[in-house]
Formats: C-alpha cells, sequence, structure tokens
C-alpha cells in the first residue's frame, strides 16, 4: 500500500516535471470535479423527490385540505309564522354565537373572565362550564354564548383572544310573547321544530342549509372561501288563528279559571264554513314561550287530550235520531224522574218529577232520561254511525302533531248505552267536539279543520269536507240548540243583538283506577254556534275542575265574552 | 514578455506544489521556493503592466487588467478568465436573490401582517438586508482575496469569539431555548453564520500555506481539531445548532478533500461522524426523535415529525404548478419557520415542482458556475477558499431543500439567498462577492498566462489547451 502510493507519487512527480505541472493541479482539479460532480447529483436527487413527491400527491394534497379547509352549514334563514292578519307570531332574528377553541386559550380564567365580562355572562355555573371547557386542551371548540345580540358578540370578539370567534345563528323569538304559544310551539337551540306548528310544518319552515367551504389559519381565521353552496330560506306560514281573538280567548280563560278556582281550561273558535281555526287557547298559560316549567300544560291540550265530553254529546245523539226518522224535534216523551238501564240507574242532573218532553225539550233542559230514552231508541248500532259520522274516535286530521283520535267504545256492556247518548264512556277532543258543532252550523257538512292559510304565497286549498246530516237537520239541531240558549242551560251565552246555539255540559271526570266516576270533579263545557240562523263562529270553551261545577254557569259566560269580542272583531253581522 | 518567461521557468522547475506531499525536505524547500516565486509573481506582475498600453494603464482597474491580458492571447473578451464564470455566478446569485425577496414576501405577508401590523415589514428588512449584502458583493468582488489568507487567523479567532460570546447570558440572545444570537443594534446577528466561512477560510489559508502537511495523519489531525472542531463543539453542542454545524462540516470537508487530504484520512473522518451524531444525541435525547422522524415522519406527524409532515404537504398541495404565488395556505401557521428553514416548502406549495425545479436549477448553475471559479483559480489559497464557500452554500442549499423534501434529516438551516435572515444573506453575498475577486483575480491566473505566452514558443498545437484547462473545461 505504503510503496504503491509512493510509486504513484513518484510518477506524479515526474509527470509533473515532464509536463510543466499540470498533472497535479488537474489532481486537484480532479477532486474539485467530484465535488462539482457530487453536489450536482445532490441537487439531482432532491430534484427527483421533488417530482417523485408532485406525481404522487394524491393522499398528501387530500391530508392538507383536510387540515386547512373547514365546510360548516350555512343555516336557512325559518320561515316565519304569522296570523291571519299578518301579525307576527314567530320570526328569526339575527344574532351571534360565540366560540373559542381551548387548545388556544393559554389562561382560562382570565379568557373566561374577560368573555365573561364583555358578553354579560352572570350565572355561576355558566361561567364555571366556561372555564371548564377552555381547560380542556384536548378540545378544538366550545361554545362561549349562543345567540347573543351582535354587538355584544362584536366586543368580545375584538378582544382578539386567539381561537375566538363567532358566527351569525338565527334566533327564534315570539314577538307576541306567549300568545298562541302551545298552538306555535317552539324551535330548539338548532332552529329545529320540536313542538306544535313550528314541529309540524318543519320542512316547510326550515327551508335548505347551505353550505361553505373555506380555507383557515391555525388559529381558525378564515382565508379564503373555496365554495359557497347557498341557502334557501324556509317557507313562511299564514296561520288560521287570529291573534286578537286568541289573546282574548286566553284571557278569558284566565279569568274564567282562575275566578271559578279551576285547574285549567281550554277554548276553540271554529269558522264553521271553512274548517279554520281561529283560536286554540290553553290555560295555563306559557309566558314568554318559556318551556319547560309545566309540561302538562304546555301541550296543545284541545287537539291532543281526550275528554268525556258529557251532555254536550247529547246535541249528537239527537241530531242521530233526527236523521234516521225515529223522532222530531216536536215529538213527545214521556220521562220517569230516572231510567234504569242494566245494573245502572240514570238520574237528571237536576231532580225533578216525571214530566212528558218532546225532542227540544230533551235538549233544552239537557235531560239525561230523555237522551238515554232516545239512545235506547236507536241502538249500538245506529249510535256508534252516528258517532263515527260526527268523526269521533278517529283524529279530525288537523295539521298539528301529536293529535290523538279519542276513544269510542266498540265492546258495550249492558249499561254502555245508558252512558254513550249523554257523552259518558267516550273520550272525544275539544276540537272534535267543535268540528261536530261546526256540522251542525255548516248546514250538515263536515269540514276538515286546519290551521294553515297560507305557505308563502300559496293559499292552501279548500279543507275536505264531507256531508254528514241533512241540511233540514242541522236546521233544526240549531233551532232547538237556540232554545237552549234563550230558555235553558245555556242562558249566560246569550249575546245582546244576535242569536246563540248551544249546549252546555257538565260532565263527570271519570276516576283515575277506572272504578268509576268522580263526584267531586267535574268538566264544565259550553259549545256556542253563533250566529244561530247564519252561522259564522262555533267557540267552545272547557274548564277543568271549576267550582260550581256547571257548564252554563262556568263555560258558557266564558263563550259568551270570547263570542262577543269575535263577533266584534270579525265586524259579523247579527 | 521577459519576465513572464522567468516565472514561467520557475513553475516548469516547481511543480505546483500544494496537491501532493513526497517529503518535509521538500515541502520546506517548496516553501522556500514557493514564497520566491510569489514575490517573483508580484514582480512579473508589475512588469507586465508595465508593459502594458499607455490607454491600458490609465484604466489600469485590477480586474481590468486581467481581461485585457487575457485578450492578447484569446480570440474574445468573453474568454477572458472568469468572465463566464462571473457572468453565470453573478446571474444565478441575483436570480436567486430576487427569488428569495418574492418568495419571502409570501411566506412572511401573514405573519408580518399579525405579528408588526404590516404585511411588507419583513419584505423591508429583508431589502435592507439584500442592499446591504449586495453592497458587501460589489465591494468584497473588489478587494483582492488576498486579504483573507492574511487575515485568516485573526478572523477566525474573531468568530470563534463571537460564538463563544452569543452563549453568554446577557449578552447572547435567547430564542426558542437557543443561545445563537448577538444583539447588536437591535438586529439579531448569528455568528455562527460568520464562523462559516472563518473556518473555510483559516482552512484554505493553512492548507495553502503548509500544502504537505495534510497529506501526513497528524497533518490531517491537527487541522481538523484546530480548524473544525472548536466550532463543532461551540455552535454544535453549545448552540445545539446542528444544522450550522453540519453545513460547517461539509465546507470544510470540501476544503479538506480539494486540498488533497488523504482519502482513507478523509474516511475515517466520516466513520468518526456518527460517533459524533452519537454524542450529540446523547447531549440532546430529542435528537434521536429528530433522526426517528426522519425515517418515519408519518408515525410522528403530531410530534417530532411535524415540521417535515407539515412540508410534505405544503410541497404535495402544490403538485406541478403551484397554487399560485402569494396562495399558500401552509404559511398561515400550519408551516412553522416558514420564511426561513422552511420556504423551500412554500416555493413547492406557491409555485409547485416548476418552481421547485427552477430553484434547483439556479442552484446548479450556481454551483457550476462557482466550482468553475475554484477550477480556474491556478492559486491555491484562492483555490481552496472558493471551493469552501462554494461548498458552503450549496451544501447549506441542499440541506434545506433536502429537508424539505425529507431526504436529509431536519436541522433547520435557512436556504441561502432565499430565506428570511439579515446575517446570512449578507454572509453569503458577502461569501460571493470573494468568489468574484478570486474569479477575475488577476493572482488566479498568473499560471495560466505565462504558460499561454510561454506556448507558442514550443509548440502552436498545444497552444490553447492550457487555457481551456483552466477556463472552458473547468
Amino acid at each position: 500500500m505504503k510503496s504503491r502510493a509512493g510509486g504513484r507519487r513518484a510518477a506524479a512527480r515526474s509527470g509533473a516535471k515532464r509536463r510543466s505541472g499540470r498533472r497535479p493541479v488537474a489532481r486537484g482539479d480532479g477532486r474539485i470535479r467530484l465535488l462539482r460532480v457530487l453536489a450536482v447529483v445532490a441537487f439531482l436527487l432532491v430534484g427527483g423527490r421533488a417530482i417523485a413527491l408532485a406525481s404522487s400527491a394524491g393522499d398528501l394534497t387530500s391530508i392538507a385540505a383536510g387540515q386547512q379547509q373547514s365546510t360548516h352549514t350555512l343555516p336557512a334563514h325559518r320561515g316565519a309564522i304569522y296570523d291571519r292578519d299578518g301579525k307576527e307570531l314567530a320570526v328569526g332574528e339575527q344574532r351571534e354565537t360565540v366560540y373559542a377553541t381551548p387548545y388556544l386559550v393559554d389562561d382560562p380564567y382570565e379568557v373566561a373572565g374577560d368573555l365573561c365580562r364583555v358578553l354579560k355572562i352572570r350565572s355561576r355555573p355558566e361561567q364555571r362550564r366556561i372555564v371548564e371547557e377552555l381547560s380542556d386542551k384536548g378540545s378544538g371548540f366550545c361554545f362561549i354564548a349562543r345567540k347573543v345580540d351582535p354587538a355584544r358578540a362584536a366586543r368580545a370578539v375584538k378582544l382578539d383572544i386567539p381561537g375566538v370567534g363567532s358566527y351569525a345563528e338565527e334566533k327564534r323569538v315570539y314577538p307576541l310573547k306567549g300568545v298562541a304559544a302551545q298552538v306555535i310551539g317552539y324551535a330548539g337551540i338548532d332552529n329545529v321544530g320540536l313542538a306544535g306548528v313550528e314541529k309540524q310544518y318543519e320542512a316547510t319552515l326550515r327551508g335548505g342549509d347551505g353550505s361553505e367551504t373555506v380555507v383557515r389559519d391555525t388559529e381558525g381565521r378564515t382565508i379564503r372561501v373555496l365554495e359557497t353552496k347557498k341557502s334557501a330560506a324556509g317557507s313562511s306560514l299564514r296561520l288560521t288563528i287570529d291573534a286578537d281573538i286568541q289573546y282574548e280567548a286566553e284571557q278569558v280563560l284566565r279569568r274564567t279559571v282562575t275566578g271559578f278556582a279551576a285547574k285549567a281550561g281550554m277554548a276553540v273558535v271554529l269558522d264553521p264554513r271553512t274548517g279554520e281555526v281561529l283560536a286554540m287557547a290553553n290555560y295555563p298559560l306559557v309566558e314568554d314561550n318559556v318551556y319547560g316549567a309545566e309540561p302538562a300544560y304546555e301541550r296543545n291540550r284541545p287537539v291532543t287530550d281526550a275528554y268525556e265530553p258529557g251532555s254536550i254529546f247529547k246535541a249528537v245523539t239527537i241530531s242521530g235520531a233526527l236523521s234516521d226518522g225515529l223522532t222530531t224535534p216536536r215529538t213527545k216523551y214521556h220521562l220517569a224522574p230516572t231510567i234504569k238501564v242494566a245494573d245502572r240507574e240514570i238520574h237528571e242532573a237536576h231532580a225533578r218529577g216525571s214530566v212528558t218532553y218532546t225532542t227540544r225539550d230533551i235538549l233544552v233542559h239537557s235531560s239525561n232520561v230523555g237522551a238515554v230514552t232516545l239512545g235506547l231508541d236507536m241502538g249500538k248500532t245506529r249510535l256508534l254511525k252516528w258517532v263515527d259520522k260526527f268523526g269521533f274516535g278517529k283524529p279530525t286530521g288537523i295539521d298539528f302533531p301529536g293529535e290523538v283520535a279519542g276513544i269510542v267504545p266498540r265492546e258495550w256492556s249492558g249499561s254502555t248505552i245508558g252512558n254513550l247518548p249523554l257523552g259518558q264512556g267516550i273520550a272525544v277532543t275539544p276540537l272534535q267536539m267543535a268540528v261536530a258543532f261546526g256540522v251542525l252550523a255548516n248546514r250538515g257538512m263536515w269540514v276538515q279543520p286546519h290551521l294553515t292559510a297560507q305557505i308563502d304565497d300559496d293559499v292552501l286549498p279548500r279543507a275536505k269536507r264531507r256531508r254528514v246530516v241533512t241540511a233540514k237537520v242541522a236546521r233544526q239541531m240549531l233551532s232547538m240548540l237556540t232554545d237552549a240558549v234563550d230558555e235553558g242551560t245555556g242562558t249566560e251565552a246569550r249575546i245582546a243583538g244576535y242569536k246563540v246555539a248551544g249546549k252546555t255540559g257538565t260532565a263527570q271526570k271519570p276516576l283515575a283506577d277506572g272504578s268509576g266516576y268522580s263526584k267531586y270533579a267535574y268538566v264544565a263545557s259550553f259549545v256556542g254556534v253563533m250566529p244561530a240562523d247564519h252561522p259564522k263562529l262555533v267557540v267552545l270553551v272547557s274548564i277543568d275542575e271549576p267550582h260550581p261545577i256547571w257548564g252554563g254557569v262556568v263555560a258558557a259566560p266564558a263563550v259568551r265574552q270570547i263570542a262577543a269580542f269575535a263577533l266584534t272583531h270579525l265586524e259579523i253581522a247579527p | 514578455m521577459s519576465g513572464s518567461r522567468t516565472k514561467a521557468r520557475a513553475t516548469e522547475l516547481e511543480p505546483v506544489p500544494w496537491v501532493n506531499a513526497p517529503s518535509e525536505r521538500r515541502v520546506r524547500a517548496e516553501r522556500r521556493v514557493g514564497l520566491e516565486r510569489r514575490a517573483a509573481d508580484r514582480r512579473g506582475a508589475r512588469r507586465r503592466d508595465d508593459e502594458a498600453a499607455a490607454v491600458a494603464e490609465r484604466r489600469s482597474g485590477e480586474r481590468r487588467a486581467g481581461a485585457r491580458r487575457v485578450a492578447e492571447g484569446a480570440p474574445s473578451a468573453a474568454q477572458a478568465p472568469g468572465f463566464v464564470e462571473r457572468r453565470v455566478l453573478v446571474l444565478a446569485t441575483l436570480l436567486l436573490l430576487l427569488y428569495g425577496l418574492v418568495m419571502a414576501y409570501s411566506a412572511s405577508t401573514a405573519q408580518a401582517y399579525f405579528t408588526y401590523g404590516s404585511a411588507s415589514y419583513l419584505l423591508l428588512r429583508q431589502l435592507i438586508f439584500a442592499f446591504i449584502g449586495v453592497g458587501a458583493m460589489v465591494v468584497l468582488a473588489r478587494v483582492d482575496y488576498a486579504v483573507w489568507r492574511r487575515f485568516a487567523g485573526p478572523f477566525y479567532a474573531a468568530a470563534g469569539a463571537l460564538c463563544v460570546l452569543a452563549l453568554v447570558p446577557g449578552i447572547g440572545m435567547e430564542i426558542r431555548g437557543a443561545r445563537r444570537w448577538l444583539d447588536v443594534a437591535g438586529q439579531s446577528l448569528q455568528p455562527s453564520e460568520i464562523a462559516k466561512l472563518a473556518v473555510v477560510c483559516f482552512l484554505a489559508a493553512t492548507i495553502a500555506r503548509v500544502p504537505r502537511t495534510l497529506g501526513t495523519a497528524g497533518g490531517f489531525v491537527r487541522l481538523v481539531v484546530l480548524g473544525v472542531f472548536p466550532f463543532a463543539i461551540v455552535v454544535g453542542l453549545l448552540q445545539k445548532d446542528l444544522g450550522t454545524t453540519l453545513v460547517l462540516c461539509v465546507g470544510a470537508v470540501a476544503v479538506l478533500i480539494a486540498g488533497g487530504a488523504r482519502w482513507r484520512h478523509l474516511v475515517a473522518l466520516g466513520l468518526a461522524g456518527p460517533l459524533l451524531v452519537g454524542a450529540l444525541i446523547l447531549a440532546e435525547p430529542y435528537r434521536m426523535e429528530r433522526i426517528v422522524a426522519f425515517i418515519d415522519p408519518w408515525a410522528y406527524a403530531q410530534t417530532s415529525g411535524f415540521q417535515a409532515t407539515q412540508s410534505l404537504l405544503s410541497i404535495a398541495s402544490g403538485r406541478v404548478f403551484g397554487v399560485g404565488l402569494g396562495n399558500s395556505v401552509q404559511k398561515f401557521g400550519y408551516l412553522p419557520d416558514q420564511t426561513t428553514d422552511m420556504i423551500t416548502a412554500i416555493i413547492g406549495e406557491e409555485l409547485g415542482l416548476v418552481g421547485l425545479l427552477v430553484l434547483i436549477g439556479l442552484y446548479v448553475f450556481l454551483a457550476w458556475s462557482a466550482y468553475r471559479v475554484a477550477l480556474a483559480c491556478r492559486e491555491p489559497f484562492g483555490k481552496l477558499l472558493a471551493v469552501g464557500i462554494t461548498s458552503l452554500i450549496v451544501g447549506q442549499a441542499f440541506i434545506n431543500i433536502g429537508a424539505a423534501l425529507s431526504v436529509v434529516p431536519l436541522t433547520g438551516v435557512p436556504l441561502p439567498l432565499v430565506s428570511l435572515g439579515g446575517t446570512s444573506l449578507v454572509l453569503v453575498l458577502a461569501g460571493i462577492g470573494i468568489l468574484l475577486n478570486i474569479a477575475t483575480n488577476r493572482r488566479s491566473h498568473i499560471v495560466v498566462s505565462t504558460r499561454r505566452s510561454d506556448g507558442p514558443a514550443r509548440r502552436g498545437g498545444d497552444r490553447r489547451a492550457p487555457v481551456a484547462g483552466a477556463g472552458r473545461r473547468g
């Protein structure tokens, strides 16, 4: 090795001598050339790597896009809900939601303190929640405050805390502060209808959410918008509800329920000709649309709850008997003080001696014995036929979620024939009852009730209708029911200048254990049709457990007050 | 011409002596003769200048005189020694500088805007440094590079002192846990950048002065221990700046190779390298993570492989033509050090493969022409200094681009001429200024010119061969 190297050196030396010293210089140059080649090879290597990377970038590009881009929904404007005159019942209001990015927050206490001060978050648990969520370093998102005033949100964003931002959200507000709350229902924090009309027409109101794909920096700031899919605003609804009548009905219920120490009350105002529900009131009210306090009373009970109607139902029995030609308004019946059916003895509400009543008298004085007598004449089949024809036992099909069918007994015991004609042993909804009276008010035609008049610009088609009784029977019934108001049980419902037809009902509430009826708990009802000779309104009021119990005393004045207001408000001539 | 002949004879008698080192006696003799030759060089040069035309005399810049001298024997001025190299070198440098300013602006806008409130803040800073750097380049291109040989020792000592000074708390600035910077009039100065030049300069000067010692094991070790180790320890171990150390080693080893170090010594040094790396890993365990992350960056994408994977994502998003100048998304916080160590990735993202290949191509041009300067130079110190400076720049560019592409481990060095960063830019431009001086300094071409004037007298056929060997072929 050493000798060989030495030899080479010697050769180099002699070569150098021979050729003017070029050899050693050339050898040094050879090494520099080698370095130069190395440099070029190194750059070729990285160049090749760059080419390889560019030609197989697919996966990496999508990973890059995944970390840089985010797609968020652009919530659609939720359609407003108006009453029949265009008053706003439910509208979307522009708000801002403030959020934070916990892993970008260094000092959760300080940041939470600043944000709570600016956003005026004063509730201790809420402040604690914010600190807790900000302390979670693994988290990339948390809400600070949802749907706050845009100006306030802007102040929070202006604090310039890394990762704190806001986005627009719509908050559902109910300008009438609880009027028709149970009918309208509500939309939750995510603007999804959770009850009432809001739920029923969710798809219509909601519209189509848009989306926006943006490129963000690591602090969540939008650098540019890649793609925007515009949201399609939801359709607005115009209800058949008249906010003024609704308000009046609710106030009348309030007075009635408190005045008679009752538990609750319901009212339905219906236009019998069209099936339009003008008002559907519940008491207790849901003040300011704040839900969750008393879930039992947050339902729209005229649709969702069935009850035993009591004497009001006699109108159905008698309409059936008239239609089947089993009786006429003038047909006379000799009635004992009581009547025994199977194991049960039926009494009158107010004890009396034996009397001779026409069918008209039976209705006017609401005779239990008389109604049972007529029921016995009709028999099970006929009675059930008319129960069905008037639409009991099945939902009316109103555009409202959670409507119940009510209960119509199909398996009869011996005493059923003594119950049903009086409106016992059958469960109906107040709406079904109001619609049944609508049949009588609308010359025998049943019209499907509904709450919506118009979606955006589309006026909804005429409601479904079918004949139940002849116009003659309807006229006879109204005539008899007018007498009931003028001289019978419903005198409290008289309205000066108007002819009012109506029927009282004072129903014992069935006991919870199903063993019979309560001796103390009653439901007092009254249905009125007005004006009786050209009916434009059906008004039903039903008061739960009032004191006194009588429909004529408790419910009839309430109907009068509501109807009087409605007639004036709607400018209906006597 | 007689002076030239005298010189040429001397050269013929004594082969340029800095490559092989047969014996100590010879070394001493040659050193003696070398000194005489240098004296003769100076005399000869002066005499040639005397002989030159009066017009040339009046315009006698050193550079012009050199060019004219060649023009006498060469067919055209374009073949003046160093002319082409200088052209290409200046062109590649200015193109890279321009490229860098554009990209540094693009990459720094977001950071500048959010930190300083003005999108162009960092660009303006960089522009100022670019002017300083170009000024330094122009000045140094006119300063006889022999200065660097004369002051190699003091320069080396001063750079070492500055590096140590940066470590002293209170004087050195601490950024992200590392002490590498000095605060000079509000600007941070990175002494290790100066150290790179100083080491290369020192090695070149030492080898040029005592060429034969490099051939012996003792001389080699002495040179490495004296010239490289102090800075490797200060910069690599104490300042924890592995990247700069790596670049420094590349430059130093290049000088050793070109200076004629024996391959077996170099191989031994190369084998010692892993030991050094092992020691560095023992000193800072996080470096092990870096190396593991280099082997499989995606397995550590959220930790030690974060920067490497983000860099690959950036480049991949650029595909062939890039997402467009200024449109990088990765620069918005996804890619750390986007204006300095990772500027390559931003180039890849915004300008795509095309942009990267242009960048690499520019460096190839730079490397080619800069090594040509070294090849063309006939004077040992100039040759070695040129090799050293070129290798520093080229090596750093490769380490930077390679890291962005995960070809080499991430160590964090700026891309010369392109990345944001004042010290680096000014010193790289200064280095290129030195290269330019080496390219055209008549000192570099003395051997060539004498031989050429001597050639025709001997045989016409060989007339241009040495010129080609010195100028064109290199």
